[in-house]
Parts: C-alpha cells; sequence; structure tokens
C-alpha cells in the first residue's frame, strides 16, 4: 500500500542526544517530552491539592472539630480549588494535547517547538510562585479560588497571599495562551496531506476549539488579575466600593473567564471519550459531524451564560432570564454529545478494559454533574443552592467524574504510546471500582448536605441533624479515593518497569498516533498510511470495507 | 433523564459486551441522521419546558423587587454578624432577627465590608449583600418558630460562625417585643454591675458597641442594648450563658479567632463586673 511521506518540520528537531539526562530534559522542546513534563507537573500539582483536601476532610469529619484552624482552613480550600483548576487539569489536559495532536495529525512537532517550552515553563514557575505563599509568613491567599472582591483587596486580605495568587496565575495564564495559539497554528499548518477538517480525530477537534476558547478567556482573566494587583499594590480602586469602584465588576471579569473556562476542561475529555469509546466497542463514532457541530456551539454558548453563576448578586429578572436561557442552551449540545457516546456503544463488541470503564462511567457520571449544572440555570433554584454543598457536589460531578475521569481513561489509553509498557489491567480495574465507590460516596451525598442547607468553605459546622452523619461519610469517600490513587501511581511505578510490553498497536486502534512506535521516536514518522477518511488505519487493516468507500457511496447517493 | 442516561449505558454495556472466542469485528454503523434529529428535538424540548417552569417561578418571586416604600426591615451583614434595623419602629439589634409571621415583608439588604449573603432557606430565596448597593427581597414566615440560616457567600476568617437566627412571633408578640427593644434598659443594680458599666465606658467598649441609654452608641459592633435577652451569643456559637460570656471577654481571638475584637487582658474582676453588667441588659 502506498504510503505519504510526512514533511520535515521547519524548525530543526532537537539534537537527538539519546541520553535522556536531567539537563536533556530540560532544554527539551520535543513536544513528547515537554507533554511528559506537563503531565508531570499536573501530577506533582496533584499530590499538593490532594494532601489539602485530604486535611479539609479531615477538619470536617465532626462538629465543632479543632484540628484546623479558620486561617489555614481558609488557605488549605483556597489552595485546593486553584491548584486543582489552574495548575491539574489545565496542564494534564494541555500536556496531552501537546504530545497527542502532532501524532493525531501526522507531524513531526508542534509548529512552535521553542514557544511551547515557554509554556510547559510559564505554567510551573507560576504554580512554584503561587505554593511559594506557604513560606511567606502571611501564608497562602485565603479568598478562596475566585477571590470575590472586596474581601480580595488589601484592606480585608491584608498578608500577601492574594499578591502571589495574582503573579502565579497571571504566568501560568501566559503559559495557556501561548500553548493555545501554538496548538491552533500546529493543527491549522502541519495536518498531513489528505487529513482535512473533516477527517481530524475527535480529540484534535475539541483541542482546536478549546483553544480558541482559551486565546478569548484567558486575557480576561488576565486583565482582572492585573487589575486586582493595581489595587493592592497602588492602591488603585477598580474594586473598592467604597471609593468608586464596583464590588462585582471582578465577579463579570472573573466569570467572564472562569465558564468558559469550565468548558476549556469539559471539550478535551469530549475529546478524549470519543477517542477511546469507538475502540474499544469496535464502532466508528456515532454522529461525527454532530458531535463537532455542538462542540462549536458550545464553545460559542460559553461566552454567554457566565452571570448564572452570579444569579444571587440581585442583577434583575431580565438578565437572570437572558443568562438562564443561554445556559439551558447549552444544555442542548451537551445532552447530543451524551447520546452520541451511547449510541456509539451500541451494536458493538465492547471490551472492558480499564480505559473503557471509565470512558463508559464517565458518560454516567458527567450527566449527573451536568444535570445538577441545569439545576443551577433554574434560577429559583440557584437562589437556594448556589454557594451551598450542593455546588461542591456539582462541581466536582464535572472535574472529577467528568475531566478527571476521561484523563483517566485516556492515561489508560495512550500510557502504551507513551511509555511502550500496558498498565496492569488487574490493578486498574480494581483502582476503577475503589475510585468510582469512593467518589461517588464522597460527592453523591454532598448534594444532600446542600440542600439540607450547609454553606460551602466554612471550616467548621454546627451539629444540626444528619451533618455530622454525612460529613463522616462523605470524608471516608474521600480517603478511599486517595486510597485508589496511591494504588493507581504502584500501577504507573510497576508497570514502567515490569508491564508488558504494548507494540506499536496494542489496542488495535484507527487514529495515525498509533501509526507511530511506541514509544514514538524522536522524529514522530517517516511515512504515514494515506489518510482518506476518519479511521486511516481501519482502512489499512481492512481494504475490503474501507470507510472512505462508505463515506463515497453516502456522497453519490446525496448527491443523486 | 438521567435513568435514561443510566439505563442506556448500563444495557448496551451488558448487551454489547465482548462474548468470549468473539474476534471479529462487529458490522459498522455509520451515523443516522434521523436519530441526531430526533435526540436534538427531545433535548431542544426538555430544555424549553425548564426554561418555561424557570421564567414563571422566577416572575412569582421576583429577583431584587423595586422599593415603592421604605423597608420593613433592614439587615446588614458585617464580618461575622448580622445588623437589623427597623425603620418603622427605630428598633436596633444584632444577630436574633425578630419578624411578625404571616406578613410578607419586603427587606432591605446591605452589606458593610466584604460581600455577604443571606440565607434563611425556609423563608425565600438567598440574596448577596453588596458593599456600595442595596439589594432587595421578600421574606415571610408563615408560621411562628424560630428559622435558621447562614451566610452564604464565603466573607472572610469565619464565615463558618455567621449563622443566621430569625425568630417569627405572632404579630402581637413581635409588637410587644418591639416595644420592649425601645425600653432603654433597667436600671443597674449591685456594685458588681455598677462596676462594670464604668468599666465598658472606659475600656473603649463603647468605641465600637452601643447600649441605649448609655454614651456608648457605635455601630461597628453588634449592638449590646438588650444583650440578656438573647439566647445566643457570637451569631449562634455559643449559648448566651454568664460563663460563655466570661470565655469570650477573657479572650476574644481564642474563642472567635480573627474576629473584630479585641483582647483586652482583662482581671478576673474586671471581666466578671462586665459579665454581670452585660447579662443584666435585658
Ligand atoms: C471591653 C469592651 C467590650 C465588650 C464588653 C464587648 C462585648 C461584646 C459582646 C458581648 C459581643 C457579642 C455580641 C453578640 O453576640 O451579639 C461582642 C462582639 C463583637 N465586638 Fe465587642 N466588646 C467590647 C469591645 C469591642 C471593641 C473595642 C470592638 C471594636 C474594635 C468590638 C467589636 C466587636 C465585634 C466586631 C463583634 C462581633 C464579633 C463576631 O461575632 O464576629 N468590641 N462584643
Ligand atoms: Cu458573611
Amino acid at each position: 500500500m502506498e504510503k505519504v511521506i510526512v514533511p520535515e518540520p521547519h524548525v530543526p528537531l532537537p539534537s537527538g542526544k539519546t541520553d535522556r539526562s536531567l539537563l536533556q530534559w530540560m532544554a527539551s522542546v520535543d513536544h513528547k517530552q515537554l507533554g511528559i513534563m506537563y503531565l508531570l507537573t499536573a501530577l506533582l500539582f496533584f499530590i499538593a491539592g490532594g494532601i489539602e483536601i485530604l486535611l479539609i476532610r479531615i477538619q470536617l469529619i465532626t462538629p465543632d472539630n479543632t484540628f484546623l484552624g479558620p486561617d489555614l482552613y481558609n488557605q488549605l480550600f483556597t489552595m485546593h480549588g486553584t491548584t486543582m483548576i489552574f495548575l491539574v487539569l489545565m496542564p494534564t489536559l494541555i500536556g496531552l494535547g501537546v504530545y497527542l495532536v502532532p501524532l493525531m495529525i501526522g507531524a513531526n512537532e508542534m509548529a512552535f517547538p521553542r514557544l511551547n517550552a515557554f509554556s510547559l515553563w510559564m505554567t510551573l514557575l507560576g504554580g512554584l510562585i503561587l505554593y511559594f505563599s506557604f513560606l511567606d509568613g502571611g501564608g497562602a491567599p485565603a479568598a478562596g479560588w475566585f477571590s470575590y472582591a472586596p474581601l480580595s483587596s488589601s484592606h480585608y486580605s491584608s498578608t500577601k497571599g492574594v499578591d502571589y495568587y495574582c503573579i502565579g496565575l497571571i504566568l501560568t495564564g501566559i503559559g495557556s495562551v501561548t500553548a493555545a495559539l501554538n496548538l491552533v497554528v500546529t493543527i491549522l499548518t502541519l495536518r498531513i496531506p489528505g487529513m482535512d477538517f473533516r477527517r481530524l480525530p475527535v480529540f484534535v477537534w475539541m483541542m482546536f476549539i478549546t483553544a480558541f476558547l482559551i486565546l478569548a478567556a484567558f486575557p480576561v482573566l488576565n486583565a482582572g488579575l492585573v487589575m486586582l494587583l493595581i489595587d493592592r499594590q497602588l492602591n488603585a480602586h477598580f474594586f473598592s466600593p467604597a471609593s468608586g469602584g464596583s464590588a462585582i465588576l471582578w465577579q463579570h471579569l472573573f466569570w467572564a473567564f472562569g465558564h468558559p473556562e469550565v468548558y476549556i476542561l469539559a471539550l478535551p475529555p469530549f475529546g478524549i471519550i470519543s477517542e477511546v469509546i469507538p475502540v474499544f466497542s469496535r464502532q466508528p463514532i456515532f454522529g461525527y459531524r454532530f458531535l463537532i457541530g455542538s462542540g462549536i456551539a458550545i464553545a460559542l454558548l460559553a461566552f454567554g451564560v457566565w452571570m448564572h453563576h452570579m444569579f444571587a448578586v440581585g442583577l434583575g429578572n431580565p438578565i437572570n432570564g437572558f443568562f438562564a436561557a443561554g445556559s439551558m442552551l447549552i444544555g442542548i449540545p451537551t445532552g447530543i454529545k451524551v447520546f452520541n457516546w451511547i449510541l456509539t456503544m451500541r451494536g458493538g463488541s465492547i471490551r472492558f478494559t480499564t480505559a473503557m470503564l471509565f470512558a463508559a462511567s464517565f458518560i454516567v457520571e458527567f450527566t449527573i454533574g451536568g444535570l445538577s449544572g441545569i439545576s443551577f440555570a433554574l434560577v429559583p433554584l440557584d437562589w437556594q443552592l448556589t454557594d451551598t454543598y450542593y455546588v461542591v457536589a456539582h462541581i466536582h460531578y464535572v472535574f472529577l467524574g467528568g475531566t478527571l475521569y476521561a484523563v483517566f481513561a485516556g492515561l489508560f489509553y495512550w500510557f502504551p504510546k507513551i511509555t511502550g509498557r500496558k498498565l496492569s489491567e488487574r490493578l486498574g480495574r480494581i483502582f476503577f471500582w475503589l475510585f468510582f465507590l469512593g467518589f461517588n460516596l464522597t460527592f453523591m451525598l454532598q448534594h444532600v448536605l446542600g440542600i439540607l442547607g450547609m454553606p460551602r468553605r466554612v471550616y467548621t459546622y454546627p451539629d444540626l441533624p444528619y451533618f455530622g452523619l454525612l460529613n463522616l461519610l462523605s470524608t471516608v469517600g474521600a480517603f478511599l479515593m486517595a486510597a485508589s490513587i496511591g494504588l493507581f501511581f504502584w500501577n504507573i511505578l510497576t508497570s514502567l518497569r515490569k508491564g508488558e510490553r504494548a507494540g506499536d498497536d496494542p489496542w488495535n486502534a484507527w487514529t495515525l498516533e498509533w501509526a507511530s512506535s511506541s514509544p514514538p521516536a524522536l522524529k514522530n514518522f517517516d511515512k504515514v498510511p494515506p489518510v482518506r477518511s476518519l479511521r486511516p488505519l481501519w482502512d489499512l487493516k481492512h481494504p475490503e470495507n474501507p470507510d472512505w468507500k462508505n463515506e463515497k457511496s453516502k456522497q453519490t447517493r446525496n448527491e443523486k | 433523564m438521567l435513568f435514561l442516561v443510566i439505563g442506556l449505558v448500563v444495557f448496551y454495556s451488558l448487551r454489547y459486551r465482548r462474548k468470549a472466542g468473539e474476534t471479529d469485528e462487529p458490522q459498522q454503523f455509520h451515523t443516522h441522521s434521523g436519530l441526531e434529529i430526533g435526540i436534538l428535538a427531545a433535548t431542544t424540548g426538555v430544555m424549553g419546558i425548564f426554561f418555561f417552569l424557570t421564567i414563571t417561578t422566577m416572575l412569582a418571586v421576583n429577583d431584587n423587587p423595586a422599593p415603592d416604600r421604605p423597608p420593613d426591615l433592614v439587615i446588614i451583614g458585617h464580618q461575622w454578624w448580622w445588623e437589623a434595623r427597623y425603620p418603622n419602629s427605630g428598633v436596633v439589634t444584632a444577630n436574633e432577627i425578630h419578624i411578625p409571621s404571616g406578613k410578607r415583608l419586603l427587606v432591605e439588604v446591605r452589606s458593610a465590608d466584604v460581600i455577604h449573603d443571606w440565607w434563611v432557606p425556609e423563608l425565600g430565596r438567598k440574596m448577596d449583600m453588596i458593599p456600595g448597593t442595596a439589594n432587595h427581597l421578600w421574606m415571610e414566615a408563615r408560621h411562628p418558630g424560630t428559622f435558621l440560616g447562614t451566610c452564604s457567600e464565603f466573607c472572610g476568617t469565619q464565615h463558618a460562625w455567621m449563622r443566621i437566627q430569625v425568630i417569627a412571633q405572632a404579630p402581637d408578640a413581635f409588637a410587644a417585643w418591639e416595644r420592649a427593644q425601645l425600653q432603654k434598659p433597667t436600671a443597674v443594680n449591685g456594685a458588681v454591675a455598677a462596676a462594670g458599666e464604668t468599666l465598658f465606658q472606659q475600656k473603649t467598649c463603647a468605641n465600637c458597641h452601643a447600649i441605649a441609654g448609655t454614651k456608648a452608641n457605635a455601630r461597628i459592633g453588634p449592638d449590646l442594648t438588650h444583650l440578656g435577652s438573647r439566647n445566643t451569643l457570637l451569631t449562634g456559637m455559643l449559648e448566651n450563658t454568664p460563663e460563655n460570656l466570661t470565655r469570650w471577654l477573657d479572650n476574644p481571638q481564642q474563642i472567635k479567632s480573627g474576629a473584630h475584637m479585641p483582647n483586652f487582658i482583662f482581671t478576673k474582676a474586671e471581666v466578671e463586673a462586665l459579665v454581670e453588667y452585660l447579662e443584666h441588659l435585658d
């Protein structure tokens, strides 16, 4: 079969030094090494954020507990949220994108390899600066991960924590924007001939859309952070109502970034799921065009819903109604995606590997998160439930049950490609069930706590009926999750050394990354199979029934 | 909807599991556009229904109603306590807020410092209290009783201890309470209490607190005019007993760390005198 020659990258590839010493890693501009370093950065902060939340859950185990004082508690929950969003989920998804996008589109590098390294190091630097605040006498920021003004002003947060927060997030924000730019240009310019936008893997499509979201949303955040920093350091008055500023301007700026951010953290997982489910169901993805179209719709609508975080601000019914409508509209494309994944499984021959277990339960957990999200779009419900533990449950169903489940599915799926060895399926399955149990135990109950009236972000609570019991169970769940994560790390460590050798294409998959060696050589490809459909490797393996024939016959049928 | 999703996922998972020995690829299904459009229509329909229900309820609750008259009650959030003013009678109190039952009250909420949020689930919606702006909401207790709530916007160190107690009383009982609040506290009797009264004015308590009938009239801390008649101290943190008040005055930062009240480092006798004085303010 004829093959397509992969063009040389414009920038020469990094010198192929074989010794992968520390210095070589630090100086690397190879997209695969940088992708791995993104994942390691995320891992580092994941451990930090995890320890923070375990301390918090210990504090909440009984009413009126005194394990942590309010000051430390408030620092910990602020850092936990900030860490998990900006320093764990973001680098994980960008890292997967940086690693996989070139491979999936048949390219040998990102468009701007040096910029790629710059993005990574900015992210890491920002994170380290944020964490340095713990060593500063005043302690870490303690105004919540969204640092509402005027609480975050120098008058009410007089220690330097919030300054570290601003500077750290500005730096990681710059890193995210440059990474997004790099992804956009890479996808636009480095696709292998034949791979037009109708044949782009869903994951690449989702990264493409996400990159635009990042480009539009992060500058808003960074502008807000700079304003906050100016307020704090130079006594300006953007956010201080006492001297003519506005207390809610910050909320507008923050959520104009914050809501698109939710989709920045959701679209790449949608892409991962859309790669994993088809391969393990042995079916092509159902409704490719609808999936992509709904992704674009979500991205556009994402900018029209931010005030649903502010229904309790008292902005009046017309505004609330508008943003309620936007929030419900966004439920439509999301619902379409969910049904597309389910229908992909239909008629398949499903292999329940760990990756597939995570992907299938992603559908369920994410739907729970999506529906509790819609309950906030129902404004009157929001007027009761916002800022309670119901919100805590909701965001965790979206970010853990959604994003993190998808990340786990993706890691089990691509680990063989990245390292050349498979993760242990036996440990993986135990990990899945333990995590599943712990996760649902922790967060399902928090819906109830919220409805019973427990506000979020309290370092302690009075002994009201059921509060103690539900919090205790929630803490037990959190430790189950921690144990399962420990098992996962163990799995990675042992599999790295002793795991089953994977070969180039262990899952019998269909996209181009599986046409490279595992792990890919410094130069990803010399030649790749021709791309004539969404599933080039299927066409290669099934010359009798290739997808492109199918597409063509459909086209001719339409033309008739 | 959720059950539909769970049901389908579980059903397909079981139905289409790979069977032992099965190696062939199954027949490949490509997209079915009729089904897609069906899904689109169904999700849109569900959202349409949700939207209709939302709008009708929203109109009934009425976000931030424009006041066409003075409010019945003004509540001001402070770090970390509540001030309540009754414009019709001139009563000012703190933390335990009395209202007449069976009456729809127009409440104005404000903040003295950062953003707080007023939330008593059984009495209506929650509403942010934003510095520099006055928000309004309707509040109604259908029957007498004590209703608990809490500040529900993170507002700093002691956000957890910014709990709310609203005491709804039958209208005549409420009127009697209001009249009693307007009374100055009964004259101090006993040497210890008198010493307490003097200390209160000397030790700068009066710079922050108000007690009707004395020179103390500051509004920085909670009004203490009828402190003895309240059930709790420090927004629901402690029961109002002489022992607890002693602990508070002994070292406020140990009881509610971060609270904006300094530690005066009193002697035992001084605390005793203050407690004797304050607990008899009813
Ligand atoms: C020795 C003099 C003082 C006495 C006897 C005193 C007494 C009290 C009492 C009994 C309370 C509890 C009120 C309640 O539960 O409703 C309280 C709370 C409070 N006081 Fe004072 N006070 C004194 C001085 C001050 C000063 C000088 C300030 C201002 C700098 C102040 C600020 C506050 C604040 C902000 C609270 C509310 C604390 C919270 O709940 O977070 N107090 N005080
Ligand atoms: Cu508050």
